[in-house]
C-alpha cells in the first residue's frame, strides 16, 4: 500500500478474524485450485466493498460469515455511505438522525429528522401506512424521505436500538373471544431495508406486559427481546422477590421465560410492584452498554440486564428546586445515562458519572422562552415544560414539550428551538406522548 | 551486460524466467519497484518474483500505456482501462495480486473498480457461487445463518 493512500491502507488493522474459520473456502491452498475473486486478499476486498453504493453492501453482508464481518468491522470507511446518503444534502454531514413519535391514541407513528444542517423536517407516516407500497409510489409518496421508508403496517413503535424499530401490532385476540380484545404481536425492522420479521409468539400468550425491553449487539446485529409482565412476587417484609420475564432471542429464535431477582435496598421503594405501575407513565427503556434503563415511579431508575437481575439508581436530587416536578426522561450518549427533568422554572440535565448524577446543563424555562420570541405568541403557557426525550446523536439537542401545545426541540448550546408539532390538548392530558430518538447506524443492521 | 543497455531500462525478470526490458519510467510506476531503484539495492535486473510472465507482461502494457497516454485525453485512456480490466476472474485474480504486491496504485484502482462494478448488480447465491467458488449444492446444504433473509433482496 502507498504510504499517501490512508484509505486504502486503514484498513488493514482490527478485523475480526476469529470469523474466518467459519469459512470453508477462503484461500486456494494449491496453486492448480481455480482462483476466485473473493479470496483477493482482505485489505482489497474492503477496498473493492467500499466502492459500491450502500444498497448493494447490505446485500453483500449476507454473502458469508467472513464477509458479514468484513463489512461490520468499523475498518471499512464510512465515506461511501455518506456520500451515497447524503449526497444531495449538505457538505459535512453528520448521522441521519430524528425521532419517532407517536402517542397512544393513534397508530400513526412520525418521524422527523433533527439533522444539524438539515432543516428539521416532519414526516407524518400516518394515514399513509394503511395504503399498499406500491400504492404509495404510485402516489409519489413514497419519495417523501429516501432514508425512511414506510413501513407498510399499522404500528406502535415500542422501542428502536442501533437502528433497528421494535413495533407492536395489534391483532384480534383469539384465545379469550372477547369482543374487542386485541394483543399485541411485536415485529422487528429495520426501516431502511424495509426488511422486517415477526417474533413467534411469548410463552404466555396473550398475558399483561407493562414493559417491554429491546436490545441490540452492534456487533453481530443480534437482538434480544424482554417482556416483563404485570405480575411481581416480593416478599413483604424483605422487599426481595423475583418476576417471570419472558425473553426472546434472535439466535435461537425462540422464547424463554427466566426468573429475574431484585434486592431493592432500604432506602428504595418498598414494593417492587411500584416501580412498573401501568398508571404512571415512565416511557421507554433506554439501552446504555447493555444495560435497559427506565424512569421508575418514586425517585428510581431501574436497570436491568437479560443476564444479570434488576438494579436500581436512585435518581437525581430535585429538592433544589421548587414547583410541581415533570415526568422526567431517560437518554443515553456514548454510554453514559443521562437524565432530563423540569419543573416549573428550570430545565435540567444530568449525566451518571461513575454511579454519581452529576448537573451538566441547566436552563430557566424563560430562556427557553426568549429564544421564542418570534414564536412567542403561539405559547402563552411556560410554567410547565416537559421533557420527552433526548437525541441520541447529539449530546445538546433536547426534546421537550409544552403541555397543550407544542413538542420542539432545544439546543443548549445554541439555544435554538425549533416547533415541531402542535399536539391536540386532549392529547397529552388523557394519554402521554413517546418519542423515541433514532440514529442511522452507519451500516444497517440486518434483521434476523 | 548491463553496459549494453541504455541508461534509462530495466530488466524485469518474471517468476518463471522470462525478461523483460522496460524504460525505467514505466517500471517505476510500480511503487516497489520504484524503493528498490531510488535505494539502489538493485542491478538492472530486477526479479519480480510471484508474477509469471503472462501476467506481468499484462502489467507492463498496462504501465505503458499510462505512461505515454499521460498527455492524451482522459476518456481514452478511460476506455483502455476498461477493456483492459475486462478479464476472466483468474486473470483479474493473478492482476490483481500482482499489483497490490507491486503496488501498482492505478492498476489496482481500476481493477478494483472493475471488480466492484462485476458484484453489484448480482444477487447473493449468484456472488457465492461465481465469487466464492461455492457450488450450488453446497449453498443448499450449508448452514448459514442468513439463508433466511437473503433471499429477499434488498433493494
Amino acid at each position: 500500500m502507498g504510504d499517501d493512500d490512508k484509505s486504502l491502507a486503514q484498513y488493514n488493522h482490527d478485523h475480526p478474524k476469529k470469523l474466518r474459520n467459519m469459512e470453508p473456502k477462503l484461500e486456494p491452498d494449491q496453486p492448480d485450485q481455480p482462483r476466485y475473486i473473493a479470496h483477493i486478499p482482505e485489505d482489497i476486498l474492503s477496498y473493492v466493498i467500499s466502492r459500491m453504493p450502500w444498497r448493494s453492501i447490505c446485500r453483500l453482508k449476507c454473502v458469508s460469515m467472513y464477509w458479514y464481518s468484513l463489512i461490520n468491522s468499523k475498518t471499512i470507511a464510512p465515506s461511501p455511505f455518506r456520500s451515497s446518503l447524503f449526497s444531495t444534502n449538505n457538505k459535512e454531514p453528520d448521522l441521519f438522525a430524528g425521532v419517532f413519535y407517536q402517542n397512544f391514541n393513534s397508530t400513526e407513528p412520525c418521524f422527523f429528522s433533527a439533522d444539524k444542517d438539515i432543516k428539521v423536517e416532519f414526516i407524518t407516516l400516518g394515514s399513509r401506512l394503511e395504503l399498499e407500497v406500491g400504492e404509495l409510489i404510485e402516489r409519489g409518496l413514497y419519495a417523501v424521505d429516501e432514508n425512511m421508508p414506510l413501513i407498510p403496517f399499522n404500528f406502535y413503535i415500542e422501542a428502536c436500538c442501533h437502528g433497528l424499530l421494535l413495533c407492536s401490532h395489534p391483532k384480534p385476540c383469539k384465545q379469550c373471544k372477547l369482543r374487542n380484545c386485541q394483543v399485541d404481536r411485536h415485529y422487528v425492522c429495520n426501516p431502511i431495508t424495509k426488511k422486517f420479521i415477526w417474533l413467534p409468539k411469548p410463552p404466555e400468550y396473550p398475558h399483561r406486559t407493562v414493559k417491554t425491553g429491546f436490545l441490540v449487539d452492534q456487533e453481530s446485529g443480534h437482538y434480544q427481546v424482554m417482556q416483563i409482565p404485570v405480575n411481581f412476587y416480593a416478599d413483604p417484609i424483605t422487599k426481595e422477590g423475583f418476576v417471570m420475564v419472558d425473553l426472546y432471542s434472535s439466535l435461537s429464535r425462540t422464547w424463554r421465560t427466566e426468573c429475574f431477582e431484585f434486592h431493592p435496598r432500604s432506602h428504595e421503594n418498598p414494593s417492587p410492584a411500584v416501580f412498573f405501575s401501568r398508571v404512571v407513565f415512565t416511557g421507554p427503556a433506554v439501552q446504555m452498554r447493555g444495560l435497559l434503563c427506565w424512569v421508575a415511579t418514586r425517585d428510581v431508575v431501574v436497570c436491568c440486564n437479560v443476564e444479570k437481575k434488576f438494579c436500581f439508581i436512585k435518581q437525581p436530587n430535585f429538592k433544589i428546586f421548587s414547583g410541581l416536578i415533570n415526568t422526567p426522561c431517560l437518554g443515553e450518549f456514548n454510554g453514559v445515562l443521562r437524565y432530563l427533568a423540569s419543573d416549573s422554572r428550570m430545565v435540567c440535565l444530568w449525566d451518571l458519572q461513575a454511579g454519581e448524577w452529576e448537573l451538566v446543563k441547566m436552563v430557566p424555562i424563560d430562556t427557553i422562552a426568549k429564544s421564542l420570541s418570534d414564536k412567542y405568541w403561539m405559547i402563552d403557557d411556560f410554567n410547565n415544560v416537559r421533557p420527552l426525550a433526548l437525541q441520541c446523536s447529539n449530546p445538546e439537542m433536547v426534546f421537550l414539550a409544552f403541555p397543550h401545545k407544542w413538542i420542539m426541540s432545544y439546543n443548549f448550546v445554541s439555544e435554538e428551538v425549533n416547533l415541531i408539532e402542535r399536539i391536540e390538548m386532549s392529547y397529552l392530558i388523557l394519554t402521554p406522548m413517546i418519542l423515541i430518538p433514532f440514529v442511522l447506524p452507519k451500516i444497517p443492521l440486518p434483521v434476523f | 551486460m548491463s553496459s549494453s543497455l541504455e541508461k534509462n531500462m530495466l530488466i524485469l525478470r518474471s517468476s518463471d524466467g522470462e525478461e523483460f526490458i522496460v524504460p525505467e519510467v514505466v517500471a517505476v510506476m510500480s511503487k516497489a519497484i520504484k524503493n528498490m531503484v531510488e535505494d539502489e539495492c538493485a542491478s538492472n535486473t530486477i526479479p519480480v518474483p510471484n508474477v509469471d510472465a503472462n501476467i506481468l507482461a499484462m502489467v507492463i502494457e498496462f504501465c505503458k500505456k499510462h505512461d505515454e497516454s499521460e498527455a492524451e485525453a482522459a476518456s481514452d485512456l478511460k476506455t483502455f482501462d476498461s477493456e483492459f480490466v475486462n478479464r476472466g476472474q483468474e486473470a483479474l485474480y493473478d492482476l490483481i495480486t500482482a499489483a497490490n504486491f507491486r503496488d501498482v496504485k492505478e492498476l489496482l484502482d481500476a481493477l478494483c473498480q472493475n471488480v466492484a462494478e462485476m458484484i453489484k448488480g448480482k444477487s447473493v447465491h449468484h456472488i457465492r457461487i461465481q465469487f466464492l467458488g461455492y457450488q450450488l449444492f453446497e449453498i443448499l446444504t450449508s448452514n448459514f445463518i442468513w439463508n433466511i433473509w437473503c433471499d429477499r433482496d434488498f433493494d
